[in-house]
């Protein structure tokens, strides 16, 4: 590919394609070592899924593998406000699962012992009537139990994403919105440029952090098979009341979630088992009333609430709903991934970007980063879910 | 439809007009509108049918204290380091704080309710002039029309409007003789609010929420009409600011006799909004910051009517006494103009006239939504027939375009013969002379409609004629009729309530663009020799501004804010509405309880 002819000529250590919050972060953090950063994002900053999930974090997972990395991972984004000077509006008010069947229950109470507890963060699990006690509004009929983790916690997406949006514009960063990502030159095995609808930047390394098109871009672009394919989920909110439901409450049955916000509006959803691939962002009335539904059987007051909006976005889904970091040495030397987060990415995602940006700039790979390599799709070495959660 | 007298209207002739309080402060604050869209609104702040006989109301109203009021600007809040320090303490108090219903205060949802389907040809949405005048011509024409009405009136505005109207008459005979023929023609649904637009339905609900209507049709005309929107001036988070309809119908239906009121808004609507008021004997007055009254049809009449005319000025200031609103008036081009004038008004409530185009559901459907200023605003249509171009979806009347009412007949015509000419059912000549006569009445009524006509007729896209224009004036933004008025007008922004949801001021909204243009002062007089460097400034999008500021994100769904703020921003930036956009508009319309969607088991 030649000069980019009518766009704008640059140049930077680094392009990250994407400027969510994986893109941004990573961006940020490259810009703190010194490195200059272009990032290209093919709609406005954040539009993808960064502004479109619930605004949870949860260190509780089935595997030793991810549950390690959210432990360090919640630490750093619990301390976000502070270093970007934006309020994440952070709270813990836990998770809770609702269980619904003996043997469920019995399979958490092995995952607490053996992987939760080891690691510093037990959970409890409640019996019905410990349920009705601290959380009277909820249906318990056809429950047997639940798992609380109380490490468990809240944020607001929007000022996470602003945070890092004008920390890296501070360190000189250029983010180009409206500027989707078209090519990628590269001689004798290396990146030399990155170009898109509007700039064309000459340029050593490129880092995919582009969501749920992650997959389709590199494919598209290099020729490179990273298997993240994209899932749509649906979501609403409700009209803002007073305090109500006081953690996240989870049917681990039927995949129905709900929370509260500051604001006093109630969030939620229903995940039904459809949505594969790049779907518009609508909703549906199937969905809606699914949602409606689950929503008066498990918290029957809820039923007077008025359903205020309702939206949908892309989970990130990889083979093992792991996150991808890293690169393999077959790519072209420059290129680099981070993304396939499957439904964790605001969680995990500043933490991945400083350890990425750590082994881009200094050639050390921390152990946390290590199960996350591309590598394991070649090996066929994946992340083992105990229980899916 | 005289509904029972509303509690708001026993509070309102007891002279208490601080019945609502804003949901972030808890201070006496409000828009009042009594129209079925407005119930979002007031949720914001846990007020339920204020304009019912009954309301539902927060029990215990709460207030930030003053302390963190300041801090707690939506602009600055997120940044506050104090607030960033102290968050995990005052965290809960800050929640407590809000000014909210609680559960068992929202209103019960009867435990009956249903799915219902509802088959046409077209639905037609809106039951004013334009719905109605639609329906009958494609009744006529053979289909099979079913029109929703959010309320339980047919008629719309008009319903209220006793001033004679250019071949109409009284308005209110008009439409109320309109009505009964149309109601015999189709099948009306009254109170069923139109929800919009899912993947695999259209939706609808009846305002008492036990019924979901799931629409099917081959044509879906929009006739939403206009919408009256919040005056923005300095002190407009006075509770004393009614809607022009809400106005009307208070003093007509229910008894509300104030002494003295502030029409704002000149155009014909405006007028006759003022000269209703006056006919009931109430002492009023008509302002705007146009030069002269906007409204070509009625500026000779208003002479002959007891309204005071105060056309020209800016409302620079304003404060509640207690006994009444104290508004001060400049006039326009501050001390540049050749006469300077100052005035004071004292009125028991100032009354917007000032109107804009309804765009919610094509917005919904992501239509391009342009400006046209000659016809009041954002205007979401292309060609002379209303087709939206996407396939079957079509605007009438004054939510494409704020146009006289006997050019809204005209246009419903088009449209309906347009229809009929898809199918079959008329043919291109007899279409074509229809448009040809539309225009004509268009031109013949006000040249100025011959820009309107250019847009339309060359087509919006593509066509490389089309340029849309900056903005020139904002009725709704009192405080600054020019643009020599800006710099002034954006002195006192933090007084200036733009979003009444969420409490936003213009000022906040300035500032999350400073931030988000990182810190980078977008100077509002560009200096000679900077246009250039100026033009291609690219400000942030009104979707970005909302998720910093708040804006438009309570219950209202932005109806309210969003488009005044992109015509206000335009404006202070002489840049074209266009470039900041309207944020996603989403499903639903107006709120649905959980009740209604879930349905009898």
């Amino acid at each position: 590919m030649g000069e980019g002819r009518g766009l704008i000529n640059l140049s930077a250590d680094a392009v990250v394609v994407g400027a969510g919050i994986v893109g941004l972060a990573t961006a940020y953090y490259l810009a703190r070592r010194g490195l200059s950063v272009v990032v290209f994002e093919k709609n406005y900053v954040g539009g993808g899924s960064s502004t479109r999930n619930a605004g949870r974090y949860r260190v509780h997972f089935g595997n030793r593998e991810n549950t390690e990395f959210a432990i360090k991972a919640i630490k750093r984004l619990e301390s976000l406000s502070g270093e970007l000077g934006w309020n994440g509006i952070f709270e813990r008010p836990g998770y809770l699962w609702l269980v619904r069947r003996e043997e469920v229950l019995k399979r958490y109470e092995e995952l607490n012992n053996e992987l939760w507890k080891p690691l510093g963060i037990p959970v409890q699990i409640l019996t019905v009537d410990e349920i009705k006690d601290r959380f009277p509004y909820i249906n318990t009929k056809g429950i047997v139990g639940a798992v609380f983790g109380p490490q468990d916690g809240a944020f607001h997406h929007d000022y996470i994403v602003m945070g890092y949006y004008t920390k890296a514009l501070d360190l000189g960063v250029n983010i180009l919105e409206y500027s989707e990502v078209r090519g990628v030159g590269i001689e004798s095995g290396k990146v030399v440029n990155a170009s898109s609808s509007n700039a064309f930047v000459r340029t050593r390394s490129i880092v995919f952090a582009a969501g749920a098109w992650t997959g389709e871009l590199m494919k598209s672009l290099l020729n490179i098979d990273v298997p993240i394919r994209p899932v749509r989920r649906e979501i609403g909110i409700t009209e803002p009341i007073k305090p109500l439901i006081n953690t996240y409450v989870i049917d681990t049955e039927t995949n129905f979630y709900v929370g509260q916000t500051m604001r006093g509006e109630v969030l939620g959803s229903v995940e039904l088992e459809d949505g594969e691939g790049f779907l518009p962002y609508g909703n549906t009335l199937n969905w809606l009333i699914a949602w409606a539904r689950e929503t008066v059987r498990l918290i029957p007051s809820l039923r007077d609430i008025r359903v205020m909006r309702i939206w949908s976005g892309y989970y990130e889904m990889t083979p093992d709903h792991s996150h991808i970091m890293g690169r393999l040495d077959s790519w072209p030397e420059g290129v680099y991934v981070l993304s396939g987060f499957s439904g964790h990415g605001f969680m995990f995602g500043p933490y991945a970007a400083e350890l990425l940006v750590k082994y881009m700039v200094d050639g050390v790979m921390d152990s946390l980063m290590r199960p996350f390599l591309p590598q394991r799709f070649v090996t066929g070495n994946l992340i083992k879910e105990a229980l899916v959660i | 439809m005289m509904s029972k007298r509303p509690w708001v209207a026993e509070e309102l002739g007891r002279g208490n007009y601080g019945v609502m309080r804003s949901s972030r402060y808890g201070e006496p604050r409000g828009f009042l509108c009594c129209e079925w869209w407005c119930e979002g609104y007031w949720a914001s702040s846990g007020y339920y049918n204020l304009c019912g006989d009954k309301p539902t109301m927060p029990r215990k109203t709460t207030s930030v204290p003053s302390i963190l009021r300041g801090l707690a600007k939506p602009s600055s809040f997120p940044r506050n380091r104090l607030l960033i320090l102290l968050w995990p303490i005052i965290r809960e108090r800050v929640r407590e704080s809000l000014n909210r219903s609680s559960i068992d205060e929202l209103p019960a949802i009867s435990a009956k309710t249903e799915y219902v389907k509802v088959d046409s040809d077209v639905l037609v949405v809106g039951g004013g002039l334009a719905g109605l005048s639609i329906s009958r011509e494609l009744a006529k024409l053979g289909f099979k029309v079913v029109l929703v009405e959010g309320e339980d009136y047919l008629g719309g505005h008009l319903i209220v409007d006793d001033v004679e109207i250019r071949e109409l008459g009284r308005g209110n005979e008009f439409v109320n003789k309109l009505g009964r023929e149309v109601e015999n023609l189709v099948t009306v649904y009254r109170g069923v609010v139109f929800d919009g637009f899912l993947e695999d339905s259209v939706t609808g609900h009846s305002r008492d929420f036990t019924k979901l209507y799931i629409f099917n049709y081959k044509y879906l005309v929009l006739a939403q009409g206009f919408r009256e929107v919040p005056l923005v001036f300095p002190g407009n988070n006075t509770p004393r600011m009614i809607t022009g309809l809400s106005a009307l119908k208070l003093v007509k239906w229910w008894g509300y006799r104030p002494r003295r009121l502030l029409v704002w808004g000149s155009d014909d609507w405006g007028v006759r909004v003022a000269m209703n008021l006056a006919q009931q004997g109430i002492e009023v007055y008509l302002g705007d910051n146009s030069a002269i009254i906007r409204s070509d049809l009625y500026r000779d009449r208003i002479g002959s009517s007891d309204v005071k005319v105060l056309i020209g000025t800016n409302i620079v200031d304003s404060k509640d006494t207690g006994d009444g609103l104290r508004i001060v008036l400049e006039n326009l081009r501050g001390r540049k103009a050749k006469i300077r004038r100052r005035e004071e008004v004292v009125v028991d409530a100032v009354v917007s006239a000032a109107r804009l185009p309804v765009i919610d559901l094509p917005a919904q459907l992501g239509a391009s939504i342009v400006y046209a200023p000659e016809i009041g605003g954002l205007v979401p249509r292309r060609g002379f027939t209303g087709d939206l171009g996407l396939g079957n979806v079509y605007v009438v009347g004054d939510a494409g375009g704020l146009l006289p009412e006997f050019l809204v007949i005209r246009q419903a015509r088009v449209t309906a013969l347009s229809i009929g000419a898809r199918e079959g059912l008329v043919g291109k000549d007899d279409l074509d002379r229809e448009v040809a006569e539309f225009k004509k009445d268009l031109v013949n009524t006000n040249s100025s409609y011959y820009n309107v006509l250019l847009r339309f007729e060359q087509g919006l896209h593509g066509t490389g004629y089309y340029a849309e224009p900056n903005v020139t004036h904002v009725p709704m933004w009192a405080a600054a009729g020019t643009t020599e008025d800006v710099e002034r007008a954006i002195k006192g922004a933090d007084k200036q309530y733009l979003c009444f949801c969420e409490d936003v001021t213009l000022g906040d909204v300035l500032e999350g663009i400073k931030v988000l243009m990182h810190g980078r002062e977008v100077r509002v007089k560009v200096l000679h020799g900077e246009e250039e460097e100026y033009k291609s400034l690219k400000l942030p999008s009104m979707e970005r501004i909302k998720r910093v500021v708040g804006l438009g994100t309570g219950p209202c769904q932005g109806k309210f804010c969003l488009v005044s703020t992109n015509l206000i921003l335009s404006f202070i930036y002489q840049k074209k509405p266009g470039e900041f956009g309207i944020p996603r508009i989403r499903f639903p319309e107006t709120p649905i309880p959980m009740a209604t969607l879930a349905g009898g088991e």
